[in-house]
């Protein structure tokens, strides 16, 4: 075999690292203040889409207030305030100590947060730093207990990348104080560490003026600039790192100060609870520098201005053009939508009931009757005085405006997921004295789940689809394991259970399980642990909670323990 | 407690009647000015309002507010034991389990009783806003059923178009469209024959027909029914009882594309 050549950190790393200096903007500084490009043609010229918060300064001020005023309220254990260095009291080896601890808070909150929703991180973070509350705990973890710590919380590389990225961490940083790097730069270096998380540590544990962008920021930035693109597109992001990275650099004055952690947690938390798919425009700090927000305005009518056709060749080069039938059912139907999720439900089935409930306030007090002689009942039917029927002009505006903002960032349509059958074989080994044992394998090291366990298993092609081809696959994997000392082929068939579906991003995953039994007489002879791959064992029905085992595989032990 | 003695206890059993398809749960709200119910159907398309004021019954006492939640499937059953003539009373603890139902022919003869058990119902009460109707129709109770059945063998919807000259309820299907138009006409010798309209500005709203033939099941209530339109809000049907009670139906209108 031809010697591999290993790739060490300290040299030249092999994966990209993201360029963190400021090169030459993509959108430069326009001209002269522009007015909101009108729908649907929205003509515009590249420089539209300069950031209007890096000329406004009191719309950066009140985003930054904005989020002191809630930071709180989702009580995340991860979010503390930023250690200043020059403010700390105590000796050089502690600081370094104090921010190792923080930045790795940071780290491994970012890390559980991609793709999770943060009531669900909570208390897998508090568990995760109870376990193992510094780096170099967690660089001595096993990997193992690693896993299972995780356990639940879904794309299991991020666990295994962090472990890896805490032991490549202890080993370069050979006994410093601080074991974490404070620049962007060298925190990419680790596995597990691209832009977004390297930007988020160096920013808010370290103070460093270092942008980031996820989803939320994404969405956020697509609406301030007016950049009607698919978030995801290369271009995109591109654009949206560098007016990120330009903001940061702008908002945060000193070399480091808690500014740019607070600025960027501010992006990420309006995102998730303001500037969402369906937006809470009314409440936005920034409304006031967005330029869908105005553009929406522009186009219910209220602040005109006079277009300006500028020459093709200035035009801006990076927005899609506006889906029409987006734009005709939105804004024109917003203001008759109580929810404006209303929509989406109008393209699916094309009806929708108006009810009373639109016209009539609900939970006001009981009705008064009225007992006097009234000739001309008509006019007064039993009401609330005060109760107007229309909702005032301005709701209703507000209303399509934000079904206008809800239009960005570009949306494309989802690939179908994929979907896949497997048999899930549940085999009990149960001894004379009346004791089950279960068999259980390890997945890959790589892959989905990897080196998650589960029970024995096999995928079903397209053609087994009735339940007694089911039942031959799994019989014949049972038989087939190739098992010592049981006899798989005397394997007893129990029962089997309603098919179980379990989600991933990227699969649907229907999972067929059959239980089934064999008699050991003398079960005290019998291995319980082959080496594999796959490694196996026997686990006693008592001890199955404490493997490690998917969430999908739980669902299936969960038939067991409650047919039994 | 409440004790509310009806002249005819046939005036409850067709509003029951009346409503029981729209609604199957609802409160009765009892106090010192009648009994009242509010009720929308599970749709949230229409609502019925219902006022049995104090003077329709003699005597009428009601110390304290309460709210009957009744079944009225349970109510139905129970009322259809009623005779058309007898006298209704209807009694009830302050703080209830069941309502108590006696029924009393004219000559007191014969006494039955019935106890129906209550339910507790969380109900919304919608504040139904001061409307200055653009159009009310007064008709014939019997003529608006008529149109209703007629129209809706062929269509799902209704168009009500209120101007001037009269009223004209139109709709198109899937085999053709028909429609009935009705003018202003009054008839002092038959008043329940009188057909009036009185309009501010002309409307035109659509409706769902199957609402408003559920709605006619009020008809044997009273001769004449007002319908009370404006554009963009729910349609008012009105049947009025005796002694300053009603019944009404409010119907949200159908919008653009819902057809």
């Amino acid at each position: 075999m031809a010697p591999r050549k290993k790739s060490s950190m300290a040299a030249k790393a092999p994966k990209v690292i993201k360029a963190m200096k400021a090169s030459k903007p993509i959108i430069s500084v326009p001209i002269k203040p522009q007015p909101p490009a009108l729908p649907p043609l929205r003509v515009h010229n590249p420089s539209y889409h300069f950031p209007l918060l890096l000329g406004d300064r009191s719309a950066c001020d009140a985003l930054l207030g904005w989020f002191e005023g809630v930071e709180e309220t989702r009580s995340m254990p991860w979010r503390k305030s930023w250690v200043d260095p020059s403010d700390f009291e105590g000796r050089q080896e502690e600081l370094g100590r104090v921010l190792s601890k923080r930045a790795y808070e940071v780290w491994v909150s970012e890390v559980m947060l991609q793709q999770t929703r943060v009531s669900t991180v909570i208390p897998y973070f508090n568990k995760w730093i109870a376990k193992w509350p510094t780096v170099q705990d967690l660089a001595e973890a096993n990997h193992d207990d690693v896993l299972s710590v995780w356990k639940g919380l879904g794309y299991y590389s991020r666990a295994t990348r962090l472990h890896e990225g805490a032991k490549a961490m202890i080993a370069k940083s050979s006994g410093a104080a601080c074991s974490i790097p404070s620049s962007a730069t060298e925190l990419q270096e680790f596995p597990g560490i691209g832009r977004y998380t390297a930007g988020a540590v160096s920013s808010i544990a370290f103070g460093d003026a270092e942008a980031v962008l996820d989803g939320n920021v994404a969405r956020v930035l697509s609406r301030q600039l007016g950049l009607y693109m698919d978030a995801k597109d290369k271009k995109a992001t591109d654009v949206f790192w560098d007016v990120a990275d330009q903001l940061i650099k702008h908002i945060s004055e000193a070399k480091t100060s808690a500014v740019p952690g607070k600025w960027n947690q501010a992006l990420m938390e309006l995102g998730s609870t303001i500037c969402t798919p369906q937006p809470r425009c009314d409440d936005c700090p920034i409304q006031l520098t967005c330029r869908a927000y105005s553009e929406g305005q522009a186009l219910s009518g209220k602040s005109r201005s006079p277009t300006v056709i500028p020459d093709i060749e200035d035009a801006c080069s990076l927005c899609a053009s506006l889906d029409t039938e987006d734009l005709v059912t939105a804004p024109n139907n917003a203001p008759d939508d109580d929810v404006p999720r209303a929509i989406k439900k109008r393209k699916a089935t094309t009806k929708q009931i108006n009810t009373i409930s639109h016209y009539f306030a609900a939970g006001t007090p009981k009705l008064t009757f009225e007992t006097g002689g009234d000739e001309d009942g008509l006019n007064s039917p039993p009401i609330e005085g005060s109760r107007k029927r229309k909702t005032p002009v301005s709701a209703a505006e507000s209303k399509s405006i934000i079904t206008y903002c809800s239009l960005f960032p570009k949306k494309v349509a989802k690939k179908k997921v994929a979907e896949e059958e497997c048999v899930v074989c549940i085999i009990e080994m149960r001894s004379s004295d009346g004791n089950s044992k279960w068999l259980i394998e390890q997945r890959p090291a790589k892959g989905l789940l990897a080196s998650l366990w589960q029970f024995p298993q096999s995928p079903l092609s397209a053609s087994q689809t009735t339940s007694s081809q089911r039942k031959t696959s799994a019989q014949k994997h049972v038989t087939g394991l190739g098992i010592r000392d049981a006899d798989m082929s005397k394997a007893d068939y129990v029962a089997s259970f309603p098919p179980l579906v379990h989600v991933f991003t990227h699969l649907k995953l229907t999972m067929h399980a059959y239980q089934y039994r064999i008699t050991a007489d003398d079960a005290e002879d019998v291995e319980l642990t082959y080496k594999g791959p796959p490694a196996r064992r026997w686990v006693d029905t008592e001890s199955m909670d404490n493997e490690t085992l998917s969430t999908g595989m739980r669902k299936c032990w969960e038939l067991i323990s409650k047919s039994s | 407690m409440l004790e509310a003695r009806l002249e005819q206890a046939n005036v409850l059993k067709k509003v029951v009647e009346a409503i029981k398809d729209l609604v199957q749960d609802c409160n009765f709200d009892c106090n010192d000015s009648g009994i009242a119910l509010q009720a929308m159907d599970n749709s949230h398309v229409a609502l019925v309002s219902m006022l049995l004021s104090s003077a329709a019954f003699a005597p009428y006492r009601c110390d304290r507010n309460i709210a009957l939640g009744i079944n009225l499937g349970s109510l139905t059953k129970v009322l259809k034991a009623a005779g058309t003539e007898d006298w209704l009373t209807i009694k009830a603890e302050d703080a209830p389990d069941v309502v108590n139902l006696v029924f009393e022919t004219k000559d007191a003869d014969r006494i039955s009783e019935y106890d129906i058990k209550l339910m507790d119902i969380d109900q919304e009460h919608l504040g139904i806003p001061e409307t200055d109707y653009a159009a009310t129709i007064t008709m014939p109770s019997v003529e608006f059923q008529r149109i209703c059945r007629d129209l809706s063998a062929l269509s799902e919807s209704v168009s009500i178009e209120c101007s001037k000259e009269g009223v004209k309820f139109a709709c198109q299907g899937d085999i053709g469209s028909g429609s009935v138009f009705l003018k202003q006409i009054e008839k002092v010798d038959k008043p329940n024959e009188t057909v009036k309209i009185e309009m501010t500005e002309p409307v035109s709203l659509t409706f769902s027909l199957k609402y408003l033939v559920n709605f006619c099941k009020a008809t044997g209530l009273s001769g004449t029914v007002q319908l009370s339109l404006s554009s963009e809000v729910p349609l008012l049907v009105q049947y009025d009882l005796q002694d300053q009670s009603y019944l009404r139906f409010y119907l949200a209108p159908k919008i653009g594309d819902e057809e």
